[in-house]
């Protein structure tokens, strides 16, 4: 069985093809990469497959359940949380709170347990507040703890990114560029984390520009260029297929 | 939690005994009725600054005191109802109308969320201004003072304004601690979150519909709450009391106070409180006057007032540092 089943997706903006009947299969203990020229779609398969858009056509299912509709806080409910390209942190608070208010899916806190401020609401406190210290540590975000999120270096910022999907404790992971703008140093760190992410039980699914950075991390790639899939295989099958090759250094 | 030293706790124990005792020493009865205005002002500051915290920008506030208001009165006036059961009822009336509004514009954001609330607030005052049975644009007018009578031990008549004094700071009391509540726990974070970035918000599986639901309910019922304490102490009420300006002027507190805090809420309104009433000798000319308070916090504390403190601060450490070099 599939952890993640993907059917013919389709999304078409006017007449545009974003994403054209997109296959995929992900199994248990994968990291899949999905990698393509800018404006290929890739993002905007992430957006589906989480529900942030609906599709034109085509079905997602996630553990033989079907998800193709669903809302998103839905979604990340059942075990999908995505991170974004953009705009990956909530700036203006501080690293522990974008952990803590990014456990509520499990620590579910209520409304009336605050008003009364029951006992309950004050051990879910304390809980998160050590959960959260333990994926920040994980991260390496020790020093960083109480800063404002938004006054962050790039790739702590990225980091933290991270951190805050794994506060939501998924079973799949789907990362959208993680490595961009880091340094050489911080791509290292950061792939050794997506591994040890993965090797804890956590399907992951990135997308990534990096080219070094996906072979070096996934069982699994797709290439995808105009929104269609042009390709699919391991690393290396990837890295000698043709399609990809004329993809990204165009045709001879 | 605020940490305070000795000081700060004893100025603010001091400050709380002089607001208790207030009504002992101001015996004219004008101010007395400032001091209820300002209580009812922080109050209505307090009631909306966690829907601006979550990024809607509501000018429907006076449209849910209208509704309160009426909602008590018309229950008092014309079906003898308890005063004080018509003002949970209008609390009530209002997390209904709230609920049932929260579904055409919490869908919506930025202008379009304060366009459909400027709306639904004329909406509201125009449908009171027109209707026969509460007196269109008229009002209503001699209603009934509210009371508390337990036989034998109590009888408060409300025939002293030191009363509707103290029934304003309890109010203003209650708002202050659930709001307090709220606004220092995990609610505070998720709201906040919505504010500043709501797909994200959703993508860790938060119900960003619902928890905005949430706070514009929990506004909306201290609005209704409120709207019947002002139909109680003016003992008159007419559409053109909850119009726009009544929307607007709660969010004009929460923006000069500073956005985003209680203190900063309670600042706010007993500035914008008090200098109109200072200046209130120039007639015609006295809105001007928060007007002008309001661009100049804007221009030189866009965090406003609470912000003082941090701001004068950081100057002082910038005269240090630019002394030594």
């Amino acid at each position: 069985m599939a952890l993640l089943e993907v059917k013919g997706l389709t999304k078409q903006f006017g007449g545009l093809t974003a994403v054209g009947n997109v296959n995929l299969q992900l199994q248990k203990g994968e990291i899949v990469g999905v990698i393509g020229p800018n404006g290929a779609g890739k993002t905007t398969f992430f957006n589906l497959i989480t529900g942030f858009i609906p599709p034109t056509s085509g079905k997602v299912f996630f553990r033989s359940k079907e998800i193709t509709h669903m809302k998103p806080h839905r979604i990340a409910g059942l075990g999908i949380t995505r991170t974004f390209q953009l705009n990956t942190v909530f700036g203006g608070m501080t690293v522990l709170d974008n952990l803590i208010v990014s456990s509520q899916l499990h620590s579910r806190f209520g409304f009336s347990e605050t008003l009364l401020n029951l006992a309950s609401n004050k051990r879910k406190e304390r809980e998160m507040r050590e959960k959260a210290n333990r994926v920040i540590e994980f991260m390496r975000l020790g020093d960083f703890v109480n800063s404002d999120a938004a006054t962050l270096p790039h790739g702590q910022q990225r980091c933290l990114a991270i951190a805050i999907a794994l506060m939501t404790d998924p079973t799949l992971l789907l990362l959208d560029e993680p490595f961009s703008g880091m340094t050489a140093e911080e791509t290292d760190k950061t792939l050794r984390s997506i591994r040890e992410i993965n090797q804890r039980g956590i399907d992951i699914v990135v997308i990534e520009h990096n080219v070094a950075a996906i072979m070096a991390l996934c069982h699994k790639v797709i290439a995808i260029n105009f929104g269609t899939k042009i390709a699919e295989g391991t690393p290396e099958e990837i890295r000698n297929n043709q399609a990809v090759i004329e993809a990204y250094l165009g045709e001879e | 939690m605020l940490k305070m030293n000795k000081w700060t706790a004893g100025a603010l124990g001091l400050l709380l005994i002089i607001i208790l005792l207030i009504p002992f020493f101001i015996q004219d009865r004008y101010i007395l009725g400032v001091f209820i205005v300002l209580l009812l002002n922080c109050s209505l500051a307090v009631s909306v600054f966690p829907i601006l915290g979550t990024g809607l920008f509501t000018v429907a506030h006076g449209g849910f005191m209208a509704i309160g208001a009426y909602t008590a009165t018309l229950l008092v006036m014309k079906l003898g109802v308890n005063c004080w059961l018509a003002m949970l009822a209008a609390g009530i009336t209002s997390i209904i109308v709230a609920v049932l509004l929260s579904f055409p514009t919490l869908r919506v954001k930025y202008l379009y969320f304060f366009l459909i609330t400027f709306g639904f607030n004329e909406i509201i005052r125009l449908a009171f201004g027109n209707w026969a049975w509460v007196g269109r644009n008229e009002g209503i007018t001699d209603i009934p003072r509210p009371s508390i009578v337990i036989p034998g031990l109590v009888n408060i008549d409300f025939r002293a304004t030191a009363h509707y004094y103290y029934l304003g700071l309890v109010l203003l009391v209650i708002i202050i601690v659930v709001m307090h509540r709220l606004w220092s726990s995990q609610m505070r974070r998720i709201w906040q979150a919505i504010h500043i970035n709501e797909s994200l918000t959703q993508s860790v599986g938060i119900d960003v519909f619902k928890y905005k639901m949430l706070v514009f309910v929990i506004g909306c019922f201290f609005a209704g709450v409120l709207g019947t304490f002002y139909a109680y102490y003016y003992r008159f009420i007419a559409p053109s009391e909850f119009g726009l300006s009544t929307s607007m002027y709660p969010l004009f507190y929460v923006a000069i106070g500073g956005l985003g805090s209680i203190p900063g809420a309670l600042l706010g309104s007993t500035l914008l409180t008090a200098v109109p009433e200072i200046f209130r000798f120039t007639n015609v000319y006295q809105p001007m006057f928060s007007g002008v308070i309001l661009i100049l916090v804007m221009l030189f504390l866009p965090k406003g007032l609470i912000s003082l403190p941090a701001v004068w601060r950081d100057r002082k450490r910038g005269d240090q540092s630019s002394a030594k070099d």
